[in-house]
């Protein structure tokens, strides 16, 4: 089976920062990927690499092609959104609809028109009349109606509200998903995304820190709650992560036996969002107090 | 191709100055040719310059001097309609690879599989080609309806007499002067709207300032260094036009009818100007610079 993206060494530096330091990662056909990592992490800088928007260095194949030199050709296959309201203000709904059936061999209009169809736009409204909603809908009835084989969403979502983001992610899985269909999303709101997710990734400072699905993260990761006395050698079992809510201390291991945890309190698989926050909290950072983190 | 066409529809779309500024001037040639003040005085003379010696009595007018009239006047309807589309062709072009970054619609336009250069090649089709034919046709029908209004206000007059309203084979052959002159000026001017581009892609804001800059701050230290002017020679005659390079002198018995002639016998002297094809050279050479540099310009 080939990658649909395939990175080796991927690396991009401004001036003297490495913001991507040598990056790997593959990429298979019909997965739905999550990009996860703090601001200034570099995700940005990778979404932008494989969608051929800025240089880099290092190898990187994206379904087959380099987007250095070979973007105009990769652009028939890819589509993306990065960034909410990219649309051009001065655009009419109807303009948008027929340039993109005009210029994109795999635009079905049929399809933007139903999608359309079911929402408040109107088709002689121009962008800069519409919300900050409507415009991502706009958007997202534009993208969804292309045959692409790699879809990359760079915070399709931000600022925007919880009933859009519920909706926009709900259109993306019934709608446009599929076997042979590959998603690649970054965002901030981790929660909202993990249960539609097959693989995550977590980047920072640049580098990949975490490359999983996401049936492996449950058997990987285990979240613990210990019983009362069990905390001390709950610890001597070496978390990775710990801390304290309401006086009873939560701590996450990586690759322990699950029966051996669950005999010193309560187990569960931990929540993407939870790994992310330790897995970018390392140990002893998360016990600080905030005045000392300041200094 | 059929990309090409798509965009340039998209500018057309996007930059509707481009299409209201000439129908705005029409509109105000036509106005003021129906209700401007046009002063005919007691001895029914008409003023076409300034000095005495210009005045043309009415009686003395005869035919061939009034179709020359008529046709200057014509002629000068088309040329403030091509100076005012030259001034909106200036700042559409300086903002137009700006503007996409400012907005961040850059990352719709980029995200369609449209290639950098028939992006930049669309624009230059429509600042170069497209516009300056729409105000070639705008123009031509501005006449027409100039006959109309002035034959309506002035028919039967003296200074009806003075300048006619129309005569069909001065409009072709000032219509067909300026369709001929076009190429040769399309050629000349490519160099700046290139380097115009080359701003637009290049800057971050405040595009018109880097464009103008350069050139006056060459010309500054030349004038203080060197005393001389051989920049501010270079900028004129660039914007000048294609008039000043082949030193066209109209012959002292030009008429309505031998005027298209001594045109055309000039303008093909352009294309045989070596400043021509250095010009085309380097408008060559930015905008394929301008293409690369908008390949992975980002202003994030």
């Amino acid at each position: 089976m080939t990658a649909i993206i395939e990175a080796r060494g991927l690396s991009k530096n401004y001036g003297s920062t490495q913001v991507v330091r040598s990056v790997d990662l593959t990429i298979q056909a019909g997965r739905i990927v999550g990009l996860i990592g703090p601001n200034g992490a570099g995700k940005t800088t990778v979404i932008k690499s494989i969608l051929g928007l800025t240089s880099f260095d290092g190898g990187l194949k994206v379904l087959g092609l380099d987007p250095r030199t070979e973007r105009d050709a990769l652009m028939e296959e890819v589509c993306f959104i990065a960034d909410v309201a990219v649309l051009p203000r001065w655009i009419k709904v109807s303009q948008a609809v027929d340039l993109v059936a005009g210029v994109h061999p795999r635009f079905d209009r049929k399809r933007a028109e139903e999608f359309l169809a079911k929402t408040d736009i109107k088709p002689h409204s121009r962008v800069r009349q519409l919300s900050k909603g409507m415009v991502t809908q706009l958007h997202l009835a534009l993208i969804l109606a292309i045959d692409a084989k790699l879809l990359v969403l760079d915070e399709p979502t931000l600022g925007l509200d919880l009933l859009f983001r519920r909706s926009f992610y709900d259109n993306l899985l019934n709608d446009y998903f599929n076997k042979e269909r590959t998603i690649l999303v970054t965002t901030h709101q981790v929660e909202e995304i993990e249960n539609i997710l097959t693989d995550v990734l977590f980047i920072e400072h640049g580098k990949i820190v975490l490359d999983s699905p996401m049936e492996s993260i449950a058997e990987r990761f285990t979240q613990l709650i210990p019983a009362a006395g069990n905390v001390d050698r709950a610890r001597a079992l070496k978390p990775f992560w710990e801390r304290e809510i309401f006086g009873r201390v939560a701590m996450l291991f990586d690759g322990r036996n699950v029966a051996e945890l669950s005999a010193l309190g309560e187990t569960r698989a931990p929540s993407v969002a939870d790994l992310f926050v330790a897995m970018m909290q390392p140990v002893g950072t998360a016990a600080v107090s905030p005045s000392k983190e300041a200094a | 191709m059929n990309n090409l066409l798509w965009l340039v529809r998209r500018e057309v779309w996007e930059n509707r100055s481009l299409w209201i500024a000439p129908l705005v001037i029409a509109g105000v040639i036509l106005i003021v040719a129906a209700f401007g003040g046009i002063h005919v005085d007691g001895k029914d003379a008409f003023w076409v310059g300034t000095g005495d010696d210009q005045r043309l009595p009415a009686i003395d007018v005869d035919l061939d001097k009034r179709r020359m009239i008529y046709g200057i006047t014509i002629s000068v309807f088309s040329m403030i309609q091509l100076f005012v589309l030259a001034i909106v062709v200036f700042f559409y072009l300086l903002d137009s690879l700006l503007n996409e970054r400012k907005d961040k619609s850059i990352l719709f336009w980029k995200s369609l599989p449209l290639s950098d250069t028939e992006v930049v090649t669309s624009k230059m089709l429509t600042a170069l080609v497209l516009a300056p034919a729409f105000v070639l046709v705008v123009s031509g029908v501005t006449q027409l309806l100039f006959a109309l209004v002035w034959s309506l206000r002035f028919g039967g007059t003296q200074l009806g007499n003075i300048l006619m309203p129309w005569d069909g084979s001065v409009w072709m052959n000032v219509q067909a002067a300026f369709w001929l002159l076009a190429p040769a000026t399309i050629v000349w001017y490519l160099p700046i709207a290139a380097y115009l581009l080359l701003v637009s892609v290049w800057a971050r804001k405040n595009a018109f300032l880097w464009a103008v800059l350069p050139p006056v701050a060459l010309l500054a230290i030349e004038g203080m260094l060197m005393q001389s002017h051989h920049v501010a020679d270079f900028v004129g005659r660039r914007l000048s036009g294609v008039f000043e390079i082949v030193n066209f002198e109209p012959s002292p018995n030009i008429t309505a009818d031998t005027a298209l002639a001594e045109v055309v016998r000039h303008v093909g002297r352009v294309f045989i100007h070596p400043e021509t094809w250095f010009g085309l050279l380097a408008a060559a050479a930015m905008i394929f610079a301008v293409i690369r540099i908008r390949r992975y310009r980002d202003d994030n």
